[in-house]
């Protein structure tokens, strides 16, 4: 297709147009304050200061937290996630419901999510109910906003799921199946076949499932808001509680920047991933 | 829709906002005609927009009846308590407002009073407002009210608890560690940052732990020395921190509980009556006030200085705190009157109990600083 | 579960017993997992409130409509349904304007720096929300855009749209070059190939990338929390309040079906139309 030189710039102009300016006027606004620039009240000078605020023991702690409940959220959806995938990857009885009833929570929006497993996992709910029905525990666990945040990785696996197992089977289907024909015709068994073909080859896909869901987990606030534990709070949670009810808006940039360059890491190793990918296709 | 610049400004600034030129102060009038012309300009102006933080079902009703009595239309908005304060101080700076009346409680309310953000005095102008609780129609929070806040009803903390478990819950502070040994994890408060009944309960641990509860009384700013000792509180909480079960806010203890997960908790009245009647809360739970003491306050009405609809703000006020309005009140939300003069039936601690053993709350400079200092040294540890 | 159960290859054929109990057994353990939350959230909107649900009862001891009836009466919940169900279209409608010249560009045309376009464009979903939210609303304030129903379409059409852009440039892309020329070299003319070629093909995807966005913002929360609300409620900034400082379990549930109702059926109404290879596209890859 022929086209101007100016044209894909016109072009691109409205979306991606719209998308920079208002991202840049979050993120550079994040920055901005983050060395005391911008800061809408009282003195605007360049500092230190909200970077120095953060060395303290409520920050650390929120840290380790998200980035514990995001590592945990991702690797442990991803224990169900594959081998359900692996599963599913050929046709046969049951795979069509399966896909679909597996699919609803994808759709189910997160605050809703986090409510419908807080049902699940409360004193007198089905879990408890179960287990002491069955005689495994004498006493009902006790889930809610416990200090490990047990809830919030449970509302997190089940949230994302569906969409792990998505991403991981769209990349099973890259994979040609020569290869493990190959391997199986010189005697591979089926376990040795997944274990050096199958798995090494969806490298890149298990990567962008696990990148994505520990992203989304660890800059969240409402799930953890609600579900989590008392203390710590997320990071999300520690810099709106810093800007909205401390006032302390400098340090509240500062955490932002912190979530945002860990975000833009992560989204880094997904574009090569990504890329990895789009070069297996061809 | 108005403009909104400076909203931060507003916000941080609110101090500095007080000393600004007639920073939306004025028409005056409203405070110094007769009544009856004020409820003639409030049928002409036809509406008002009032925000409340909680009580929904209670504000609904009586926007409904108030607009039958009066042909008034009031737009209830319910918001975050802290978030509605925000507002009205963002738009303090711009000549018309948005909000015409709201519910004004808990320490942030100093930020309205030292803005000067209010409309007043309205205690003395609005009919039966010399009915009210006289201390909370002059002091709130610690903090002198200059008449800007009426009272709308009062409210008392205590502990409730499933009597069938409990059949003689604990009253005097020793019963009540006594207890705590005996059922460790069993009881429940909420973290004091969350909610109004965790502070009660951090409140009464001060003063039993402490005792003199008294000489916190009437100051204004915290004096270090009086929260020098402090420390044997926090010491006290870490030592029993495993007996405790800390909760995310004054419902979630309530729902806790209703699911049998703890025997006993911190709760307001109000909550309490609410979470009864909407069977989220079995009926056979009950609420007292511990002979240990834990305090009760009430929450006010206020108009902000730039209302656009501050004749219809006052007459829905006066509506509000009219003897029948109030009782209904009663029925629904389940604490006890703003006003002295009438009695409810239904509040759900009788008098003798509140007057025996409510206390009233520190000053709020003290409950700020406890609150920060119960996350800092007991919740991090 | 564990791995070597699993059939890996067509030609592997396990004793087919085994492969329909195991099947059964997924079914079965998949449809505890979806199905128990969503029913545990009906029996909560259903409390009797004369008749509490709490232990020994396993389930609500009777049935009545009275929470609904208290949600429909004094929450905020009709008024925020009329802002989220205004903002929705309104964000789906500009993100499909504002998409399509920018999905065209990625989908047909080559130019230098697509690749850090195509990370740009993603950059709105992946980054934390409540970072973008509360530093977006600094700037909003300081432009008279906070607590306003425009700031919200902005900040709406911000975390939305790139699922549009993404999915139609997408559909874009995969149209064949030979179809295009097929159809100019039989002499169609610029509108007939637009109308007979470009819109039938991208048609799917628009739907989809409509759907996506909708649904979006339909229960986008941090943003909205942050900017809109106390002016402005929606179905997600009540349904917080319902678990957050006001938890009450009973409005919780029915405002949670209010929210998830739509989104669930919306889905499934378009679900001929949402190929994996759009979900993919809208998540999966560059």
């Amino acid at each position: 297709m022929q086209a101007n030189r100016l044209t894909p710039l016109l072009l691109i102009l409205p979306g991606a147009g719209f998308i920079f300016v208002f991202l840049a006027a979050a993120l550079g606004m994040t920055a901005l304050q983050s060395v005391g620039l911008y800061s809408l009240v009282g003195e605007s000078s360049l500092t230190a200061e909200h970077w120095k605020s953060l060395y303290d023991k409520a920050f650390f702690d929120s840290f380790l937290f998200s980035f514990k409940v995001g590592i945990a959220s991702s690797f442990g959806t991803l224990l169900f996630a594959y081998p359900l995938a692996l599963f599913l990857r050929r046709r046969r009885f049951g795979t069509r419901i399966i896909n679909s009833v597996i699919k609803i929570p994808l759709f189910v929006p997160a605050l809703v999510a986090a409510f419908l497993i807080l049902n699940v996992l409360a004193f007198n709910g089905v879990l408890n109910s179960v287990l002491m029905g069955l005689g495994i525990i004498d006493e009902p666990l006790r889930l809610l906003n416990d200090r490990f945040g047990w809830n919030v990785f449970i509302i997190q696996i089940w949230k994302n799921l569906p969409f792990e197992l998505l991403i991981i089977s769209a990349t099973l289907q890259t994979i040609q199946t020569d290869v493990e024909d190959a391997a199986r015709n010189l005697g591979a068994s089926p376990l040795q076949v997944i274990w050096h073909i199958v798995l090494p080859l969806s490298v890149p896909g298990i990567l962008i499932a696990v990148v994505l869901v520990f992203i989304l987990t660890f800059g969240d606030y409402a799930i953890t808001r609600v579900a989590g534990p008392v203390y710590p709070s997320s990071l999300s949670v520690l810099m709106y509680t810093k800007a909205f009810t401390l006032q302390q808006w400098g340090a509240a940039a500062c955490i932002g920047m912190v979530i945002t360059v860990a975000s833009l890491i992560f989204v880094a190793i997904y574009a090569r991933a990504a890329r990895a990918i789009e070069e297996m296709r061809t | 829709m108005t403009t909104r610049r400076h909203f931060l400004s507003a916000v941080l600034g609110a101090t500095a906002l007080a000393g600004l030129p007639g920073a939306a102060w004025g028409a005056d009038d409203f405070l110094t005609m007769p009544w009856d012309k004020v409820v003639e300009a409030a049928k002409a102006e036809g509406e008002l927009t009032f925000y409340a933080w909680w009580g929904e079902e209670f504000w609904r009703t009586a926007a409904k009846d108030f607009e039958a009595k009066h042909g008034i239309k009031v737009t209830v908005v319910t918001g975050d308590r802290v978030a509605n304060i925000g507002k009205v101080l963002s738009e303090a700076s711009s000549s018309a407002g948005t909000i015409d009346a709201l519910l004004v409680g808990g320490v942030e309310l100093k930020s309205l009073l030292d803005a000067k953000a209010l409309y007043g005095p309205l205690v003395g102008v609005i009919p039966n407002s010399d009915k009210l609780d006289p201390n909370l129609s002059k002091i709130q929070e610690g903090y002198a009210t200059e008449g800007r806040l009426v009272p709308v009803y009062r409210n008392q903390t205590g502990l409730v608890y499933d009597p069938d478990k409990v059949p003689t819950p604990p009253q005097t502070w020793a019963e009540f560690i006594t207890w705590l040994d005996a059922n460790p994890g069993k009881f429940a408060f909420n973290d004091p940052s969350k909610g109004g009944s965790g502070q009660a309960f951090v409140q009464a641990a001060i003063a039993n732990i402490l005792g003199d509860e008294a000489k916190y009384q009437g100051d204004t700013e915290m004096k270090p020395e009086k929260v020098a000792d402090w420390g044997k509180v926090w010491d006290w909480f870490n030592a029993n921190e495993s007996k405790f079960t800390i909760t995310s806010s004054n419902n979630d203890s309530l729902d806790r509980v209703n699911q049998g997960e703890v025997l006993m908790a911190a709760a307001w009245d109000d909550d309490t009556a609410v979470s009864l009647s909407k069977g989220t809360l079995f009926k056979r739970a009950k609420l007292y006030i511990p002979e240990f003491g834990m305090p009760g306050g009430g929450d006010s009405l206020g108009i902000p200085a730039n209302a656009p609809h501050k004749a219809a703000a006052m007459l829905f006020i006066a509506y509000l705190i009219e003897a029948d309005v109030q009782k209904q009140l009663n029925t629904i939300i389940g604490s006890y009157l703003a006003r002295v003069d009438v009695s409810g039936d239904n509040a759900l601690i009788p008098d003798e109990q509140r007057l025996k053993s409510g206390r009233p709350w520190l000053p709020g400079a003290y409950k700020k600083h406890f609150i920060e200092q119960f996350v800092a040294e007991v919740l991090q540890k | 579960m564990s791995a070597e159960t699993f059939p890996i290859s067509p030609q592997d054929k396990p004793r087919p017993g085994l492969a329909h109990f195991i099947t059964l057994l997924i079914v079965a353990l998949l449809f505890v997992w979806t199905a128990v939350p969503l029913f545990m959230a009906v029996m909560w909107s259903l409390v009797n409130p004369d008749d509490p649900w709490s232990p020994p009862a396993v389930l609500p001891p009777s049935f009545s409509l009275a929470q609904w009836e208290y949600v429909f009466t004094y929450s905020e919940i009709v008024r925020a349904m009329l802002t989220s169900f205004a903002l929705a279209p309104i964000v789906t409608i500009l993100s499909f304007f504002l998409s399509l010249p920018t999905a065209y560009a990625i989908g047909r045309l080559d130019f230098p720096g697509k690749d850090a376009l195509r990370i740009l464009i993603l950059l709105p979903i992946v980054l934390p929300a409540m970072v973008i939210a509360m530093f977006l609303s600094r700037t909003f304030h300081a432009a008279g855009l906070a607590q306003t129903f425009l700031g919200l379409v902005i900040g709406h059409t911000l975390l939305s749209m790139p699922y549009m852009l993404r999915i139609l440039a997408t559909s874009f892309e995969s149209i064949p070059q030979d179809v295009i020329d097929a159809a100019k070299n039989l002499g169609a003319g610029r509108v007939a190939l637009v109308r007979e070629i470009l819109v039938p093909m991208i048609m799917p995807g628009l739907l989809a990338g409509a759907v996506f966005t909708f649904i979006t913002s339909l229960e986008e929360f941090n943003l909205t929390f942050v900017i809109g609300t106390p002016t402005f409620q929606t179905i997600p900034t009540v349904l917080f309040d319902y678990l957050g400082y006001h938890f009450v379990r009973t409005n919780a549930a029915v405002v949670s079906i209010i929210l998830m109702v739509p989104s669930i059926a919306l889905l499934f109404i378009a679900e001929r139309y949402l190929k994996s290879e759009y979900l993919s596209s809208a998540f999966g890859k560059l």
